[in-house]
């Protein structure tokens, strides 16, 4: 073969699609499972352990489960919450979360947990130094064209809430890492655990809304 | 506005499945869950029509393709289930997994040395089974640009393909 008709041609292309699952009953019983879990609860939202963040501003910790507590997060674990949250954001809207379902070794679960339900998690975990950072190295936004903007101050991507919850969040991980550290662990040995959130009334970009952010 | 249950059952397999081949089995079911999440996200904007509803969900797709181009696919608890399901059935052996991993790796690569824009043509098309006109209307580009692409890539691949048969000739020779 030393040229390639066009039937050939098509015939190779479609032939050259990667391999994909098995489709099957299984499968699709396992996609429509997804399908329904996918389905966000009003005013909550959940992140896994890879936060990034941004931000400054007042801190106000609830302490223990307080009123986060009462707020139905539709989470399974929500119950046994190793910690609860809540800060103000600059615009004064206020941002309430719990954290738990820490998964991993059973000793480094342990110290996360008694991290998560530090009363003075607030003082010890550095919003500010977390804002520099992120200021210092902005994150990027990929706009549908696929076009990257650098998510900074005085652009349509970014709003000061959006900066200090991404901060918030940033500085929370950057503590645990440390606690860890302290204690002889390390975070990235860690599986994986859960944060429901909520911060009604957030003045957030406008793409976070587009994009379901 | 759609139910938007059933709509997401009736596309999820091929939106899976676009996932799969775009970055992985090993990394689909996480993308499908952010897929999903902001189809959920954005239900008030779901569309009435199935034809719209399939192309708003793989808009929405390749939004989180290029996302995880970047390393941004995170691990998702709700991906376990499915991941454990579709990393079984694209094991050694399996009967009815699409086509063999290795099957058409020299044409893959051929496709990945065009221009971008070209190759994506050539995937939408012949690997996920979309018309031109869809092409056009996923991509946000005029039908005749997609036309124009879409031939471009077929001389160049069919040149790229036919050299490469040579040299394969050449070598067993």
């Amino acid at each position: 073969m030393t040229d390639h008709e066009p039937r050939e041609l098509d015939a190779l292309l479609s032939a050259s699609s990667p391999a994909t699952s098995e489709h099957g009953p299984v499968r699709t019983a396992a996609l429509e499972t997804m399908a329904r879990d996918a389905r966000p609860s009003r005013g909550r939202r959940v992140r896994r352990p890879v936060l990034v963040g941004a931000g400054a501003l007042a801190l106000v910790f609830a302490g223990g489960m307080g009123a986060s507590a009462a707020f139905d997060w539709h989470l399974p674990w929500q119950n046994d919450a190793a910690g609860s949250y809540v800060y103000t954001l600059p615009s004064g809207a206020e941002c309430s979360g719990i954290l738990g379902n820490v998964q991993g070794p059973a000793n480094i679960v342990a110290a996360t947990n008694a991290f998560m339900a530090r009363s003075d998690l607030l003082d010890v975990i550095d919003v500010d130094a977390a804002i520099a950072f992120l200021r210092a190295n902005p994150m990027t936004h990929v706009l549908p064209d696929g076009s990257e903007v650098a998510v900074v101050p005085g652009s349509p991507y970014w709003t000061a809430d959006y900066e200090y919850e991404l901060a918030f969040q940033k500085a929370f991980q950057d503590g645990l890492r440390a606690d860890l550290a302290a204690e002889g662990y390390d975070l990235n040995s860690l599986t994986s655990f859960e944060e429901g959130f909520t911060c009604p009334g957030a003045d957030n970009p406008d793409w976070m809304d587009q994009a379901g952010g | 506005m759609a139910d938007l249950t059933p709509a997401l059952d009736a596309n999820a397999g091929a939106l899976l499945s676009y996932l799969e081949r775009r970055i992985g089995i090993d990394d689909a079911p996480d993308a499908l869950v952010e897929v999903m999440t902001v189809v959920w996200r954005r239900e008030a904007d779901l569309p009435s029509d199935e034809i719209d509803v399939r192309m708003w969900m793989f808009g929405i797709a390749k939004g989180v393709v290029a996302n995880a181009a970047r390393g941004k696919v995170r691990r998702a608890k709700l991906a376990d289930r499915l991941r454990a399901v579709t990393a079984v059935s694209s094991g050694a052996g399996s009967s009815g997994a699409a086509p063999a991993a290795d099957h058409g790796h020299e044409v893959r690569d051929a496709i990945s040395r065009l221009d971008p824009e070209l190759a994506e043509v050539v995937r939408l098309f012949h690997w996920d089974g979309f018309s031109l006109g869809e092409v056009a209307q996923l991509e946000g580009i005029p039908a005749s640009t997609v036309r124009s692409r879409y031939a471009r890539a077929k001389r160049e691949l069919a040149t790229a393909l036919g050299a490469q048969d040579r040299d394969s000739v050449a070598r067993r020779a």
